[in-house]
């Protein structure tokens, strides 16, 4: 044969069987249990890091929660895997995890103390022990709890723990108060040691076995913020954080241990790369923004794990987690619902809809008195080609927005169908604290045609106007709601323009920051399931949100919601409660604050072999705690 | 010649600080709270944050020289600082992902050159006929298809599909218990080479397993300009007299491809070469993000979208020594096969 047909035999044979592959590889096969006694989710976040103290991401406490316990939990409900219902969970109740009993009224670990104050008493659970063989002591829990109080990070979560156990809001705000000046570098050794002595130190005690938390005042969420999967209450072994480089507990080194880093550099804390918890899986290796692995406490407290390991690991591509999933190396994955018909139906995979969710993600807020100097989003700042400052100022025009939203194509269009309206801000499904006597706004062009005419005195409807709605580049939802708004009010007046454009995710957040977004679109998940976590990023003059909507709602929330706020958090009175946030919410809809858009449902996919994943929606991607998982089929 | 390295050795810290400021300042045209996006790259992270707090502690309102005069200082120091975007200090993250792409690299600088020299001498010898048609077509479709199309469907069919005989990632989670063990020595970070070096045929099996789909893209992409590189070059060659000569002393025809023409041929293809497998090991984001490969690529791309400073100096320091040396290395060869080039 010669060499020109010899390659080109050579060369048409390879192209044959590379053909054929693709045809036999379109194929389907029997599933079989891979790995089956290592559970392997796949996710796509990062990390931060490993200390439970300064952890205040979802994919740091996916590892954190599974390593680390807290004295008490919620109660979760076991879903298999080719159920569909999400069990029974609360998020109100509890359970004890290393408190061996879950104080209430009725057993007397929750009393009043003469000065008015509120104790709480944790009974220690015995014969616990650390990864490491230390036994859990008291003062373990103790410690943990003052860590995380004397490290507060800037952004951390510390906050949490701060402001009920201790009044403030973080510890350098507590410190320069004590000493009486302005600045937290204007205080002394002896001004920090004092403060610790006086707030931080008596506010958790130990007493035999018992670990007491000290409230002066009445703090309603504290057992939310104290309940597994609220890592910065996460208990750790005082001995080993100590060996580890940490802070060795006393009132005069504390301020060496504080803000490590200075919040952005997580190594800074020795804690950054290690683990050790009393949980049910310890950390056997964790490559940031890879994978972490996990290996069965044999000697933990309760029963071992079924699982031997548990692989964590992070796949940023979709594509490649769906092959993953239907190849059967992995169990779980994060699906983003825009795909969600790629992965019904397929066999072996069962995808469990309607999970109930805690969040407001997104919301549309408007700026009230938006900036207009030097900002392009406003046109000239003046009706006709423009918006003046205060242009949803006036109620109507907040009202007409949110009847010019089509809220079930919203639903369709970027929820898939799974999806649900709701009032804000407090979550649907944060019970028994949400409004549901409240009629929701509806789409009605009518109506919103009718609050425009009358809206800044006919002035707006004469003139028209014309603005921009920015979105963050890559938010698909938050474009399609504002191609809504857009093409609604359009409709109603050809003066009316409102533009959309993208921007990246930096300057969306500078302009948020500078009031210059007439409309923007942003959403909060819970830290803890309590209105309070969200009527104040929503309400408060101060919040995170709604300190950007400008003067007029700052005014408005000093007025009429910052005293409910305040109102609501005084009372551990479930009923007085329900009503100030009842009464909260049918403000939001009367001023017409936001534009409450219907949220996702709960969603998780898994191979249909996975049995008992548990159900709490405070579990972040509603799987993350690995503990009572099996795999197998029944 | 020596005279000439010398003299683009001497440029070289000028060319690389040039780039470096110009990076450097681009970034703080941004206001101070585009830049805190760095840190804040979700709404997640505004928790309880106060921006201004922020934006002094972390010295986001010094002037420029001032920043960039500590940068400089604690890079002198051989301090990176913190990475962000990968949640890990800088010269960690380097050292985490530069193997990652170096080994990807390695192992698709081979098929790339020659399966590109193989397809391209195919083309010319049968040319205008239908192998040459077919062979260009072949490559052409792999320089249209998007390395994430390419990509995901070999991974269809040979992961997901009948077979898995090539996954993902870059081990199987017993060769990563293995590799992680403290038996095992990590020379390289490099999976293969590592795997070599501890006599350890079972993890590189299964690393190669791994390797194999990621070179096959990075590869077929690539061919196409290989193949008419070649291709043209070998058709210009075959046409030489002593070529003809060869042929008239009754050498056999593979004789008078493989020894006479096609090493004459080669000179461009080499050059062109040489550049490709440089910036192969930057690092190629696509094809790391679908093989679910960690490397430098995907890192330098998160870092940009995040404006995360410190990563990103790093990473252009690395491509200006990279690339400086690459044109450097193609010069010297330049010369080398060609005796009419010099530089002095």
């Amino acid at each position: 044969m010669n060499y020109r047909w010899k390659n080109g035999l050579i060369f048409a044979l390879s192209l044959t069987l590379i053909v054929s592959l693709v045809v036999v590889g379109l194929g389907q096969d029997e599933p079989e249990i891979q790995n089956p006694n290592t559970l392997t989710a796949v996710a796509t976040g990062t990390a931060n890091t490993l200390d439970p103290s300064y952890a205040y991401d979802t994919a740091s406490g996916n590892i954190i929660t599974n390593v680390y316990e807290n004295l008490i939990r919620y109660p979760y409900g076991v879903v298999d895997g080719d159920e569909k219902k999400p069990g029974d969970y609360s998020v109100s109740k509890y359970e004890p995890m290393l408190a061996s009993k879950v104080p209430s009224q009725e057993n007397g670990l929750i009393r009043k103390t003469p000065d008015g104050g509120i104790i709480y008493e944790f009974p220690i659970r015995e014969g616990v022990t650390f990864h490491n063989g230390n036994e859990l002591t008291p003062e373990d829990v103790e410690y943990s709890l003052e860590r995380t109080m004397i490290q507060d990070r800037s952004g951390g979560p510390s906050w949490m723990l701060l402001e009920p156990l201790t009044g403030y809001g973080s510890i350098t705000s507590l410190v320069t108060t004590v000493a009486g000046v302005e600045e937290y570098s204007e205080t002394t050794s002896a001004d920090r040691t004092a403060a610790f002595k006086a707030f931080i130190d008596p506010a958790v005690e130990v007493k035999g076995q018992s670990v007491i938390l000290k409230l002066n005042d009445p703090y309603p969420p504290l057992m939310n913020i104290l309940a597994h999967s609220s890592y910065w209450s996460s208990v750790m072994d005082k001995q080993w954080v100590a060996e580890q480089g940490g802070w060795p507990g006393t009132a005069e080194t504390w301020p060496e241990y504080h803000n490590p880093g200075g919040g952005s550099a997580a190594e800074e804390s020795p804690l950054y790369d290690k683990a050790n918890g009393t949980g049910p899986f310890k950390l056997d290796r964790w490559e940031p923004g890879q994978e972490a692995v996990f290996s069965r406490y044999e000697d933990y407290w309760r029963e071992p794990a079924e699982l031997e390991s548990f692989v964590l690991q992070k796949t940023q591509e979709w594509g490649t987690r769906r092959l993953s999933l239907v190849n059967g190396e992995a169990d779980i994955v994060y699906m983003p619902l825009q795909y969600i018909d790629q992965v019904q139906g397929a066999k072996g995979v069962t995808v469990q809809t309607g999970l109930p969710t805690i969040q407001m993600n997104p919301a549309a807020f408007f700026t009230q008195d938006v900036k207009t100097e030097n900002n392009e989003y406003v046109g000239s700042g003046s009706w006709g080609d423009g918006i003046p400052s205060n242009f949803f100022n006036d109620v109507k025009v907040r009202k007409a927005f949110n009847y010019a939203f089509q809220y079930d194509a919203f639903i369709e269009q970027v929820l898939q169908g799974y999806g649900y309206k709701t009032n804000g801000p407090v979550p649907k499904n944060m019970q028994p604290y949400y409004n549901d006597e409240l009629e929701m706004y509806s789409y009605d062009l009518d109506k919103a045609e009718e609050l425009l005419k009358e809206a800044h005195d006919g002035e707006l409807w004469a003139k028209g106007f014309e603005f921009t709605i920015l979105y963050n580049s890559g938010n698909e939802s938050r474009k399609t709601a504002a191609d809504i708004f857009e093409a609604n009010i359009e409709k109603l007046n050809d003066k009316f323009e409102i533009n959309v454009r993208s921007v990246d995710w930096s300057t969306y957040l500078d302009m948020m920051v500078q009031e210059k977004t007439p409309l923007f679109l942003i959403g909060w998940i819970a830290d803890f399931p309590d209105p309070h976590n969200f009527v104040t990023p929503f309400m408060a003059s101060d919040g995170t949100f709604s300190g950007w909507q400008g003067q007029g709602m700052k005014e408005l929330a000093t007025e009429k919601y910052d005293p409910l706020i305040e109102e609501a958090m005084a009372t551990v009175d479930e009923q007085e409660r329900k009503e100030i946030y009842y009464e909260l919410q049918r403000l939001a809809k009367e001023d017409a604050v936001d534009v409450w858009l219907p949220q996702a449902q709960g969603i998780r996919v898994m191979r249909n072999w996975v049995q008992n994943a548990p159900f709490n929606p405070m579990y972040s991607d509603s799987w993350s705690y690995v503990y009572p998982i099996s795999k197998g089929y029944e | 010649m020596i005279s000439y390295i010398t003299r683009r050795m001497l440029v070289l810290p000028f060319v690389i600080l040039g780039v470096l400021l110009i990076v450097f300042g681009m970034i703080q045209f941004l206001s101070v709270n585009q830049r805190l996006s760095t840190y804040i790259s979700s709404p997640a992270e505004l928790k309880n944050t106060d921006l201004e707090v922020l934006a002094e502690e972390y010295g986001l309102n010094d002037p420029i020289w001032t920043r960039f005069g500590r940068w400089i200082s604690d890079v002198v120091q051989f301090n990176f600082g913190w990475s962000e975007s990968a949640k890990m200090p800088t010269k960690k993250a380097f050292t985490t992902f530069f193997p990652v792409s170096l080994e990807l690299a390695i192992w698709s600088a081979l098929p790339i050159v020659l399966g590109g020299i193989w397809l391209g001498t195919l083309a010319a010898v049968n040319h205008n006929n239908v192998i040459d048609h077919i062979a260009r077509l072949f490559a052409i479709v792999g320089w249209s298809l998007p390395s994430f199309v390419a990509g995901l469907l070999l991974l269809m069919v040979f992961y997901g599909g009948v077979v898995s005989w090539f996954p993902p990632g870059r081990l199987g989670f017993e060769a990563k218990q293995i590799v992680n063990s403290a038996q095992f020595v990590r020379y390289t970070h490099m999976n293969t080479i590592d795997a070599i070096l501890n006599g350890n045929w079972f993890v590189f099996v299964n690393a190669v397993r791994h390797i194999i789909l990621p070179a096959i893209v990075m590869s077929y992409v690539r061919w196409a300009m290989l193949l008419r590189i070649m291709r043209s070059s070998l058709l210009e060659t075959l046409r030489k007299d002593y070529v003809q000569t060869a042929r008239a002393k009754g050498q056999k025809e593979g004789v008078v491809i493989k020894k006479h023409a096609r090493r004459n041929a080669l000179i461009p293809v080499v050059t062109v070469a040489g550049i490709y497998i440089a910036f192969l090991i930057n690092g190629l984001v696509v094809t790391e993000t679908i093989f679910d490969w960690h490397g430098l690529g995907r890192w330098a791309v998160n870092a940009a979208q995040q404006f995360d400073t410190s990563s990103l100096m790093l990473f252009v320091l690395f491509n200006g020594v990279l690339l400086v040396f690459a044109n450097l290395a193609v010069d010297i060869m330049y010369a080398y096969l060609d005796p009419r080039v010099t530089y002095d």
